[in-house]
């Protein structure tokens, strides 16, 4: 196993080079970085871009410019924010600690919503429950989420006043208020892995259940729901494992929307703000930041993946 | 349908094929709703001008009228009918997403070919550069990328057919890899059949359907993240009407004006649940071992 991470984590770091190497060039996207950084709207003199640009080193070659940029980041100096004039990194260390929360509670219902719902769907196939299942798979999939936030709004704030439209109050500090701001913003990211991570569920399910071995843990005269929970949904749960890995990206897009609807103030609506404020800086770190959750979100999934099937490890 | 298209046995010339595939998907009534929902709303796009009451920037006084006889879906706050507003917005939705799948084959395929073709240095670079690209969020490449370009329909278009090109170029290598294994390629290779030759006549041809069930279903996630891009301010400016940024505009009279937040939503949702359908089914009727590949 050990051998198996150290291989991973190798084969990680050109990846993750490249990342890096992309996030960097997406400055240079621009014909002058100056205008950009410096966030536009006012027009500088000449002399003083040209300070800049030697402040900055942008006269200096491109390569030369990537590995000084790195050097910043990799000590944590993410550069400063132009509208608060605070360290990149300050703004961060506020606002990412939100987003991880509201992805895990999205995480987390969609796991809890399609693990039972995915095996229900697949043991009583044809059913009521199976194709009721099988619609709400197809709508989550096809509806925006910030529409769904939407109209959820509409029904339980607008209408029933039973949960706040907007704001975040953390879980951990105050669970009874946490929950009720975060109900809403949670189905609405969450609905689309439930979806995914349903319609996976079933079709592994469906494809293990018809298997020899389970076939002999019923003839062996097991209890029907040991020989589902215990034997089948273990070796179903493969594929579905690299889905949620998978999915931490989709929440983690899908998040800079949801924040945005529901004022959530975490990195995804930073980065916005920061965009419509021509706050460039910050929205490369936030680019940054979640292309790095991704690579490392994905590592664990593999090794996780390598942990229940041995077979990986080895390949 | 799995069990039926298992059984079918598949005929010789390549030319009768394709209607042998249509009538098959025409077996599948959610393709068949597909079909209709697409078709309905290109012919909307198509003849905007033409069916829609109103000019889809005309202002008038009257401000958030809910549904009547003169504004079948009411207006909005500018007075402006939001029917019409709809129905021009399914212009920016084909024509981003369709621009965007595109432009994710014209740069994904040639890479994935040659990823598989060349192996070694060429193939892990290549291959390597597609892994830094997913760990991209779709919607962060094409936030990030607007926000540098600026939110122009063609910035949008390139922002988010970017993040189609790693999923092109995966699968259309995976393909590639597979067919090169099969004996007739060494059978072509044996017979002086060059490597172009063998690629074009061969590898491309049969990578074709999974890109074709990728870039359907590729329309569907294009057009959600338009939308978001859209209602997040950072799609293709107003006043052009896109569902998306008249859901950002309808957001602050949700408590007065409901209907101004649902009829978009509703047409989001038709398009996109039309590609979704219609990439399953082609997906079933092209190749149902491709189950799973996908997204």
């Amino acid at each position: 196993m050990g051998s198996y991470i150290i291989r991973r984590l190798l084969q990680m770091i050109p990846v993750v080079i490249l990342v890096t190497m992309m996030v960097f060039m997406l400055l240079h996207l621009t014909v002058d970085p100056i205008a950009l950084l410096m966030g536009g709207g006012e027009s500088l003199d000449p002399e003083q871009v040209a300070a800049l640009r030697a402040e900055y080193g942008f006269d200096k070659p491109l390569i030369i410019q990537y590995f000084t940029w790195m050097g910043h980041t990799l000590t944590g100096d993410l550069g400063r924010s132009h509208k608060t004039q605070r360290p990149v990194i300050d703004e961060l260390k506020d606002r990412l600690p939100v987003t991880l929360e509201i992805g895990l509670f999205s995480w987390l219902f969609s796991i809890i919503i399609a693990i039972p719902a995915g095996i229900l769907s697949a043991v009583k196939r044809g059913s009521i429950a199976d194709i009721a299942a099988t619609v709400i798979t197809v709508g989550g999939l096809a509806v925006p989420g910030f529409w769904l936030g939407t109209m959820l709004i509409l029904l339980f704030a607008v209408q029933l006043r039973w949960l706040p439209p907007f704001g975040f109050v953390s879980v951990f500090s105050n669970p009874i208020e946490g929950l009720k701001t975060i109900a809403l913003p949670v189905i609405s990211l969450g609905v689309s892995a439930a979806a995914l991570n349903m319609r996976q569920i079933r079709s592994s399910m469906l494809e293990v259940l018809v298997q020899d071995y389970v076939r002999t843990a019923r003839a062996k005269g097991l209890k029907e729901s040991r020989v589902i929970w215990l034997h089948a949904l273990k070796n179903a749960s493969l594929p579905v494992i690299t889905l949620m890995g998978m999915q931490i990206g989709r929440l983690a897009g899908g998040a800079v929307v949801i924040e945005n609807l529901f004022a959530i103030p975490g990195m995804g609506r930073l980065m916005v703000t920061s965009i419509l404020a021509s706050d460039f800086p910050v929205v490369q770190a936030c680019v940054l930041i979640t292309a790095l959750m991704v690579l490392f979100s994905n590592l664990v999934t593999d090794i996780v993946y390598g942990y229940v099937d041995p077979r990986i490890r080895y390949s | 349908m799995n069990n039926k298209t298992q059984s079918i046995e598949i005929p010789k010339s390549s030319g009768s094929q394709f209607w042998v595939n249509t009538k098959r998907l025409m077996k599948i009534p959610l393709a068949v709703f597909g079909f209709i929902v697409i078709i309905l709303i290109v012919f909307c796009a198509i003849f905007a001008p033409l069916i829609s009451p109103y000019d889809p920037n005309a202002q008038s006084k009257n401000y958030l009228k809910p549904p009547s006889s003169t504004n079948l879906l009411g207006t909005d706050q500018l007075g402006r009918d939001v029917l019409t507003r709809t129905i021009f917005g399914s212009r920016i939705a084909l024509i981003v997403s369709l621009g965007a799948v595109s432009l994710g084959i014209v740069i994904g395929v040639p890479l994935g070919l040659i990823a598989g073709n060349s192996r070694g240095w060429v193939d892990e670079v290549i291959m390597r550069l597609m892994d830094a690209l997913l760990s991209f969020p779709s919607l962060i490449i094409a936030i990030g990328l607007v926000a540098v370009l600026g939110s122009t329909l063609l910035n949008v278009i390139l922002a988010i057919g970017i993040a189609n090109v790693p999923f092109i170029a995966r699968i259309v290598r995976a393909q590639a890899l597979s067919v090169r294994e099969q004996p007739y390629i060494m059978a072509s290779h044996s017979i002086g059949a060059s490597s172009w030759r063998v690629i074009f006549r061969h590898i491309l041809p049969n990578s074709m359907a999974p890109v074709i069930v990728q870039g359907t279903l590729g329309m569907a996630y294009a057009i959600l993240t338009e939308a978001a891009l859209g209602f997040l301010g950072l799609g293709v400016p107003p006043p052009t009407p896109t569902w998306g940024n008249m859901l950002q505009f309808a957001f602050p009279v949700l408590d007065r004006a409901a209907y101004l937040s649902i009829v978009p939503g509703i047409a989001i949702f038709l398009l996109v649940l039309a590609f979704n359908f219609t990439g399953d089914a082609l997906r079933d009727v092209l190749d149902p071992r491709l189950r799973g590949l996908f997204r």
